[in-house]
């Protein structure tokens, strides 16, 4: 046997005995990938693992410990509060000065505005009276009035009223 | 910096305070008339009408004040029609929008839930205390 044959046997040795290590450590890491995270980490340890097997695998694991994995409710959880915060700042710092002075003009206008059309006095019936109530929940009732006796008579004085309690107002007109 | 903290509180209390506490002195007798007119002759016969409430302020009976209120809050009094929440919740929101008026006019940042949130403690700190000095 001559010498170059030597070298080349041993060449072809060497090849097999790294093309098995290899061969291991590719292996190895595929079994990582597809177990647990914990046995994971505990492979950056193994020995059998070559270097380019172990970057990858220190990539891998450390993806998954910055991003844990979520499930669909909680992303749409969190979703919906950094709506919720983004309206809420929305409106934080929105300026609602003439909102705030329209709503306290209207409710006064509004306020006054019942307060004058429903003031009412009573009024003495002078002639025998039939008056139709239309009661709250917009039924209809007749009502007779003797002379003498004292209905409740609005600006308006054919319109009446009449209070029940705990209803609210029966209208009546003449 | 503590002393700064403090003039921004009490200028917000304030802001929140006097709105709250016009609108539960005047706010049951403005819905009152609101409902029921401006004559006098004409209100129902009633067991809480406006010069009674002024009575109970001036004397300090701040048990049926708060006991009105709380009965129009949850839509039971029998003065209103509808028990009283809606005329509740205008009163809310008028003392709503003087408060944040207030607010604004202090400080340049203007938040509007805030000033609400600043209305509904100061009613229920002048509701709990007016019933705490009625018992």
């Amino acid at each position: 046997m001559s010498v170059g044959t030597k070298i080349v046997e041993a060449r072809r040795a060497l090849e097999a005995v790294v093309r098995r290590e290899q061969f291991l450590s590719v292996s190895a890491y595929t079994r990582y990938l597809l177990g647990r995270q914990p046995d994971m980490v505990d492979g950056l340890d193994d020995p059998r693992l070559l270097e380019p097997e172990r970057v990858k695998l220190k990539s891998v694991v450390r993806i998954l410990l910055e991003e844990p994995p979520r499930g669909r409710l909680e992303a749409r959880a969190r979703h919906v509060l950094s709506e919720i915060a983004n309206l809420a700042g929305r409106l934080a710092t929105l300026d609602l000065r003439w909102m705030a002075r329209a709503l306290l003009g209207a409710l006064a206008f509004a306020g006054l505005a019942l307060a004058l059309t429903r003031t009412a006095q009573p009024c003495r019936v002078t002639s025998p009276l039939v008056v139709t109530w239309r009661l709250p929940d917009g039924a209809l009732e007749t009502q007779s009035f003797a002379p003498g006796d004292t209905v409740f008579c609005t600006v308006d004085p054919h319109r009446l009223r009449r209070w029940i309690p705990g209803f609210g107002y029966a209208w009546g007109s003449l | 910096m503590i002393a700064d903290l403090t003039a921004v509180l009490a200028k917000r209390a304030c802001a929140a305070l006097v709105p709250a506490l016009a609108s539960v002195s005047l706010g049951y007798p403005a819905a009152y008339v609101a409902v029921h007119g401006l004559k006098a002759s004409g209100w129902p016969p009633s067991f809480l009408d406006p010069p009674n409430w002024f009575e109970c302020l001036a004397t300090l009976d701040g048990r049926s004040v708060a006991d009105a209120y709380v009965a129009m809050a949850i839509g039971v009094h029998p003065v209103f029609a509808d028990g009283g929440s809606g005329e509740a919740a205008a009163l809310f929101a008028s003392g709503w929008a003087a408060s944040y008026l207030l607010a604004a006019r202090s400080t340049p940042g203007v938040n509007a839930i805030r000033a609400a949130i600043d209305n509904l403690w100061a009613v229920i700190a002048i509701l709990s205390a007016l019933s705490l000095a009625g018992s």
